[in-house]
Formats: structure tokens, sequence, C-alpha cells
């Protein structure tokens, strides 16, 4: 192996795509990476997945977040597996199609990652005017051969609403063995009128690095509601580019996330208010234990002419430990003036009057704190607008409280 | 005939929009333009600098020669040709030793400005009026330094820099640069290279200052950049006020102005720092204007010590500073209190950075931005908890305001908590003047002018409230003139 990370998975791959051939992993001196370390990924020995190997996953593993009545899609290192998945029965109006990847979007490290190491690319596509009443489960599986196996892989999904379709799409991410290094990017686009509720899940184990991206536009009149729940115990970068295209346009941007052990969570959004009168909620709460770190950058971006902009911005966040960490940066960039903008930041403690009250009612400490800890998170839960999703992601939530807190 | 009135007129409206905008001759002792080590020896020696201080310039201009310039931040700086600036100016004549001696045309610029030089209702033996220190900065040289006497009766040190490096050495010598070290960044590396002058303050044991300490910063060789280094110390027990407020001629050069700014309070001392800033913007199209370029930082070294920044900054083409406030002593204090105003097309990149270091150590920042013309302003600030400041607690309130749909607001904070009993909250707005108090107020028969002005001052009340009084009188007026022709 070389000392170049980067580079040595560019080779594995057979493509550099847009990458200088002596190029490494960003480090903390680029503003974009200020306080995410890429320092860990070097601990293994990353291979790249190919499409000529083979894995040995029969059936969804225990990890797997489970919705009913939901068509699963099952990705196993970023690439469909048919058998897995529920593809004979679509309902109307919902296509689904693997193929060779496009080339992405931007020029951001995390963009040219994934242009160069994705190999397959997942189409979705609701046609015009359809409702998809059932949600689609995209199940992202990480498998090694072995307990020390470390598989780097990267998967691509697209998803299309034509004008005022309709549907539930939920993204989970999880290890069956071994560990991953996952570079999963989501082409999102939102045609007018249409309504999505997207929602992703990362639940990865420990020593797992995913750098996400998901890139989303919302024309005219359309709704966006999505959220992420990032409990995974890795490191686990989420960059969202949301661009509010059309006029009218509404997104819900939400999130939290808890962090254990040397986890590091990373929520990195930038919403781009192109057109009049849209509207914008972020709204992230976050729980750092042990070691943890937690990282939000938030930027709001308003350009000229986005008259009657509404855009808001939450990040609140707790440290239960001496050595846990948080570092937030929401930030405000406008170019116009007939705005509303606003970004709240908040780090602060569980609140040692709340925590003597339930102790008082004879609650041990450790259920007492992780009683605290879920109402906090729940909070940002709660912003979920299907209440199918939000019942499911309420229970991965506190199991994984559970297991840690008490 | 037509074109000639006109010129007239737009001249007359130059003259107008920047009162202070006028220079006086005075015969000028300059050291050659550009920089090398020549000239930074030139200017010790000129200074009459102990060794250790030559030495200290030569390591960092050393150092500076290598430093690349910074790239991070929001405003368009242009290329600065360092080469192209006189890095020593003073006047001629050796140091007054009197008011008299003070080159007559000098006392008139400052009377032109409306200065208030209040010294001279004191020496005219006006009963009564307020006492202020002024330690009158003319072209990087002190020329008059008064109230020395009663300041001294309290044994409270107030000189010129060069001057506290002769009479008190051993102050200087182990506070100068420990804030601010001289490779902290280009530009304060360039001014512990080349400082001229600044003012020094020393604050004994116990002592409550007795009176406001103020300088008057004045830009007035055409192409001499400004290198004050001003160094405040408050021992234990200690409380002082400084301000410090700026007006400069109208040039069409560039000028670069690269401060530091020190301040270091003990055990239970406290320093309220404010400043008003009103130096030369540019024209309507940003031609001309100066570049303020200000390191400030200080230093909460005792137990219940106490800094306080407050700051209008209307002025400069380009306005980049974060008065900053580094809290290492248990309980101590630090806020930030900022008003800054772009028009035209003026930038300006300024903010603070509150590092909790000590244990219960809290900070406020209150930032109100105003954004008018072309303008394009960013607040940009740091909150750090470090692990071993437990009980930390910071708020921090931005609000920006946006006048006309050409201009640009920005807000770029970063919160780093490491403790887990730190509370850190940070809030911002931005949104435009109110559609109904401009209503209101012009359905009484007031001015769009005036209105705006009105309100930008209430927008901004909270920090105006912190000046001192008779700044708060010349910064409300300031808010005024700044937004002139923004509206309309």
């Amino acid at each position: 192996m070389s000392d170049n990370l980067l580079q040595d998975l560019l080779r594995q791959r057979g493509h550099s795509g847009r990458f200088e051939p002596q190029e490494a992993l960003p480090t903390r001196k680029a503003e974009a990476w200020k306080y995410t370390d890429l320092k860990r990924l070097e601990k293994f020995g990353w291979s790249v997945w190919l499409a000529e190997d083979s894995h040995g996953v029969s059936t969804l593993p225990d990890a797997a977040l489970k919705i009913e009545g939901a068509i699963n899609i099952v990705l196993v290192n970023g690439f469909l597996d048919r058998d897995l998945s529920a593809l004979d029965h679509l309902p109307l109006g919902l296509s689904l199609e693997a193929g060779p990847a496009s080339e992405a979007y931007g020029d951001g490290f995390t963009e040219r990652l994934s242009d160069a190491l994705t190999q397959e690319e997942l189409t979705l596509r609701v046609d015009a005017g359809k409702t998809i009443e059932a949600p689609i489960h995209i199940h992202h599986i990480t498998w090694g051969a072995d307990a020390d196996a470390a598989i780097t892989h990267a998967a691509r999904v697209t998803i299309t609403l034509e004008q005022g379709a309709e549907a539930t799409v939920v993204e989970s991410h999880v290890t069956a063995s071994g560990h991953g290094f996952s570079v999963p990017s989501l082409g999102v686009s939102l045609g007018e009128n249409s309504r999505l509720g997207l929602y992703s899940a990362l639940m990865e184990r420990a020593g797992s690095s995913q750098i996400g991206l998901a890139d989303i536009g919302v024309a005219k009149g359309a709704v966006l509601d999505s959220f992420i729940l990032s409990i995974g115990k890795g490191l686990a970068r989420r960059e969202v580019r949301l661009t509010m295209a059309g006029e009218r346009g509404e997104a819900s941007l939400s999130g939290a996330y808890f962090g254990t052990g040397d986890a590091l969570i990373d929520t990195t959004t930038f919403v781009t208010h192109a057109a009049e009168n849209a509207t914008s909620r972020q709204f992230f709460r976050g729980v750092l234990d042990d070691r943890s770190r937690g990282v939000f950058q938030g930027k709001v971006l308003v350009r000229e002419g986005a008259q009657g902009t509404d855009g808001q911005q939450q990040h609140k966040a707790m440290l239960l430990s001496r050595e846990a960490e948080v570092d937030a940066k929401p930030e405000l960039e406008i170019y116009a003036d007939d705005v509303q903008c606003a970004h709240g930041a908040t780090v602060g403690a569980l609140d040692e009057d709340q925590l003597f009250y339930l102790r008082a009612r004879g609650i041990p400490e450790p259920q007492a704190r992780a009683l605290l800890t879920q109402s906090f998170l729940i909070e940002a839960v709660e912003h979920i607008a299907r209440p199918a999703i939000r019942d499911v992601f309420r229970d991965a939530l506190a199991y994984r409280l559970e297991g840690d807190l008490v | 005939m037509a074109t000639t009135d006109t010129v007239e007129r737009v001249s007359a409206l130059e003259a107008e929009k920047y009162r202070y905008g006028f220079s006086t001759d005075i015969e000028m002792d300059f050291a050659p333009k550009g920089l090398n080590e020549d000239i930074v020896r030139l200017i010790s020696a000129k200074k009459e600098d102990p060794e250790w201080l030559l030495e200290w310039r030569l390591k960092a201009f050393a150092l500076w020669q290598d430093m690349p310039e910074p790239t991070w931040q929001k405003p368009d700086v242009p290329q600065i040709d360092y080469q192209d600036v006189y890095y020593y100016a003073a006047p001629k004549k050796d140091g007054p030793k009197s008011l008299d001696e003070v080159d007559p045309k000098l006392l008139e610029t400052y009377a032109k400005l409306g200065i208030p030089l209040k010294e001279q209702e004191v020496l005219a033996g006006v009963e009564g009026a307020p006492r202020v220190a002024v330690d009158a900065v003319f072209d990087s040289v002190s020329v008059a330094t008064t109230y020395r006497k009663e300041l001294e009766s309290h044994g409270i040190v107030f000189c010129s820099i060069s001057e506290a490096v002769k009479t008190h050495p051993e102050l200087v010598k182990k506070y100068l640069g420990s804030v601010v070290p001289y490779s902290d960044n280009k530009h304060a590396c360039l001014n512990a290279a080349v400082f001229t002058d600044g003012s020094f303050v020393y604050i004994p044991k116990g002592v409550k200052c007795p009176m406001e300490l103020s300088t008057y910063f004045r830009i007035n060789a055409q192409e001499t950049g400004q290198f004050e280094r001003t160094l405040i110390i408050a021992d234990e027990g200690s409380y002082v006020s400084y301000l410090e407020g700026c007006t400069a001629p109208m040039r069409d050069e560039n000028q670069l102005h690269a401060a530091v700014v020190e301040l270091i309070t003990l055990d239970d001392a406290e320093i309220k720092y404010s400043t008003v800033q009103n130096w030369y913007p540019g024209d309507e199209n940003g031609k001309g204007g100066i570049f303020n370029f200000v390191t400030k930082r200080g230093a909460c070294r005792g137990r219940n010590s106490k800094i306080s920044w407050t700051q209008v900054e209307t002025g400069s083409a380009i306005t980049w500073k974060y008065p900053s406030c580094i809290l290492q002593g248990d309980n101590s204090v630090g806020e930030f209190y900022s008003v800054a105003i772009t028009n035209n097309c003026q930038q300006a990149d300024t903010g603070t950075k509150m590092i909790h270091i000590g244990k219960n150590t809290r900070s406020r920042i209150i930032s109100k931005g105003i954004s008018a013309g072309r303008a394009d302003q960013t607040y940009r600030g740091l909150v750090r908890v470090l692990p071993n400041a437990s009980g930390a607690r910071n708020f921090t309130q931005c609000d920006s305001l946006l006048i006309g749909d050409k201009c640009g607001a920005h807000t770029i904070p970063y919160i780093e908590s490491r403790n887990p009993s730190a509370q850190l909250e940070h809030e911002a707005t931005t949104s435009r003047i109110s559609e109904d108090q401009l209503f209101y107020c012009l359905s009484r028969g007031i001015g769009e002018e005036e209105a705006v002005a009105l309100i930008v001052n209430g927008f901004c009340k909270e920090v105006m409230q912190t000046l001192p009084m008779e700044f708060a009188v010349e910064a409300q007026k300031l808010i005024g003139i700044s937004l002139e022709g923004s509206v309309g």
C-alpha cells in the first residue's frame, strides 16, 4: 500500500476521475474539512469492491432498519442485489433501473471522490401526478468476507419526481460484516409541485467511515421533508446541497445525531435560495458522549434576486462527557434584502435540575440521563412529517441510546 | 458652463459628505519609500530602540517576508504594493514639551475636525470641562500628551510607546508581543517590524483611572501607512476606559493601516476599550479609501478580570479586524459590542474571538451590521471552550440589516466546545428595514434619510449604550452621515 490512500483507492478502481496525479485526501487545513480529520481512514488497508466481486449476503442483516410495508431495494457494497430487492411488483408509476454511473455535480472533494469511485447508478423515477404510497427503502449494506475486511464502495442513487408526483424514500446504511469506507451519493430532483419525504439513517459500526453526499433540487411549489438520523459508531459525514430553484418551494431539512466511543459525526449543509418566496427550515440536534465529536456546518446562501426568502436554521448540541467535543459553524451569506433569515446554535450539557428531578423520583442515573438525552433528540425527530417513518426513526434512536447509556 | 457648474456642485457634495476630508501641510521627515531591512533598522534607530527591540523587529521582518498574504477573508483585497509605502514619516520638529510648542497648524487641523480636544477648554480655564486625556497621534508620532501630571499623581503611565520603551523598559519588554506575537498574522508581523508609535498605558495596582483616556489617530501625509502599536496593562484591581477615535483626510490612494492593540488585565482588573472609526471610505465608486487591517486582542490573565471591546466602524474602504479576548483567568469576562456600517463600495469583515480557558469564564458578543448600497459585510466570530473551562458561558447575537438589493450581509460564526458544562448560545438574524417603521416615520413628516438613520440607531441601541457618553453622541451622528445616499 502506498502512503497516499486516495491514489491507492483510485488505482484499485482503475479510474482517477478529476483528481490530480499526486492529490491526497484533504487535511484539516482545508476550510471544508477544518473539523473532520480523515486521518483515521489510514488505519485500514481498504480494498475497493468491484463489479465482479461476489458477496455472501442472503438475507437482510439484523442491524437493518425495518419499515413495515416498504418496498425494499438492497445494495450490497454499492451494487444493486436483484435477489434481495423487491423489483418484481413495483407499483405503477415507479420505475427503477441500475446502470453505469453518470458524472456528478460540482468540484468539491466529495463530488470528485464520488465520481471517481462510483461504478453503478440506481435510477428511481416517479411519473408525473403519481403517488407511491408504500415507502421505498434503499438498504446500503457493507459486507466483508471476515471481521477484518475493509471494503470501499460508492453507490449512487438518483431520485426524480416528475411534476406533481409524491413519494417517500428511506435510505439506510448498515454494516453486515467487516467495515466499510463508503461514499454514497444521492441526486434528487423534485419537479414542480411534487412532494418527497427523504429520510436517511446512518447506522454503521465502529471503524467504518462514510463520506456521503446529497444533492437536492426543489422546483416551483415542490415540498421536501427530509431527515438525517446519524447514530453510527464510526466516521459519518453527510454533505447536503439543497437548492431552492423554484418559487414557493418548501424544504424541511432536519436531523438528530448521537455519538459514542470515537465516533465523528459531521453534518454539512448548504442551502441555496435561488428563487423568490421559497422557505427552508433546518432543525438539528446532537448529543456527544465518550470521546466522540460532532460537527455541524450549515450554510444558507440567498442569491441576488431571491426576494421573499425565509431561511431558518437551528442546531443544538449537548456534551455528556469531558472528552467529547462539538464544533458548529452556522453560516449566512445573503445578497437580497427582502429576506427573513436566522440561525441559532447552542451547546450545553444535561440540565442538572432535570436530572435531579428524575433521580428524586427513583429513576437511576443512567436511565435518567438516557431519558433526558432521548427527549432532547426526539424534538428533532418530531420534525419528520410522515408518522410511520417518524415512529421507526424514534424507535431506532431509542434502541441506540438504550444500548449505550443504560 | 453647465458642466463647470455640475463639477463644482459635485465636488462641493464630496466635501460635504466627508466632512473631515482635508489635509494639513506640515513638513515631513520621510524615510524613503519601500521596505527592507535597512528601513527597519532606520526606524529602530530613529526611535532609539534598545537592542532587544531591534532584534525583535528584525525577526518579525524576516518572517514577514516569507509569510503569504491571507486569502480566507471575504473582502476582495487588492494586491498591496508594500514597496510603495512610506514606513516612517514624522513631524520634523523635535517632540514638543508642552501644548504651546505644538505646531499651531496641527491644532488648527484638530479644531477644524471638531475633535473635542478638551484640554483646550481646560487650558482656557473652563471649569467643569470633562477631563479627557489625549495622546494625539499625528502621522505616527505623539505630539501632544496632556494631563500627564494628574495621571502621574495616581502612578498611571500614559505616553507614547516609544517613550515607554525608554522610561518603562521592563514593562514593555515583559508585555510587548505577549498577546499578539509578531508571528500572529501577516499584518501584525509587518506592524512588529515597522511600528513607529502608538500609546502605552499602565494602571498600577488598585487604581481606578480618574478619566477616560483617549487617542485620536489621523492619517495625514499622503501614502504613509500607519503602524500603531498600543499596549495597555491594567494591574491588579485597576480600571481604565480607553477611547480611540479616527478621522482621516480625503485621499485617492489606498492607504494601509496595520495597527496592533494588546490589552492585559491582571487579577480583578478591567479594561474598557472603545473605538469610533471613521476613516475615509473611498468615493461612491470605491476609489480610494483606507485599508483598516488591525489586530486587536486582549488577555484576561488574572482572576475576575474583564475586557470589554466596543466598536463603531463606519469608515474605511476595507475594515478587517477581530478584537478578541483570551479568557485565561478564572471567572474572567470578555465582551464585544460592535456596530459596523458599510455603504457604497465599502467592505467589512469583522467580529471577535472569545477563547475560554479558565473556569467560569463568561463572554458576550453583540454585533450589529448594516449594509447599504453595493457594500458587503461579514461577521466572523469564534467562540472556543477548552476542556478545562468548566462553567464557561457565552451569549452571541449577530443581527444584520440590509438596505437595498445590491448589498450583501454574511454571518460566519465558529462555535467550538470541549467542555460538557459550558453553555453556548448563538443567534443571528438578517432582514431589511421594516416597511412599517419607515412608513410610520414618513407619515409623521420625517424625511426618508432621517427616518433610516433613526431606525438604524434604534437597531444599534444595545451597542451604542455601551459607549462613553461623548463618543455615543459622535457615533450617532456618524451613523446618519454614513448612510447618506443609501435610500431613495
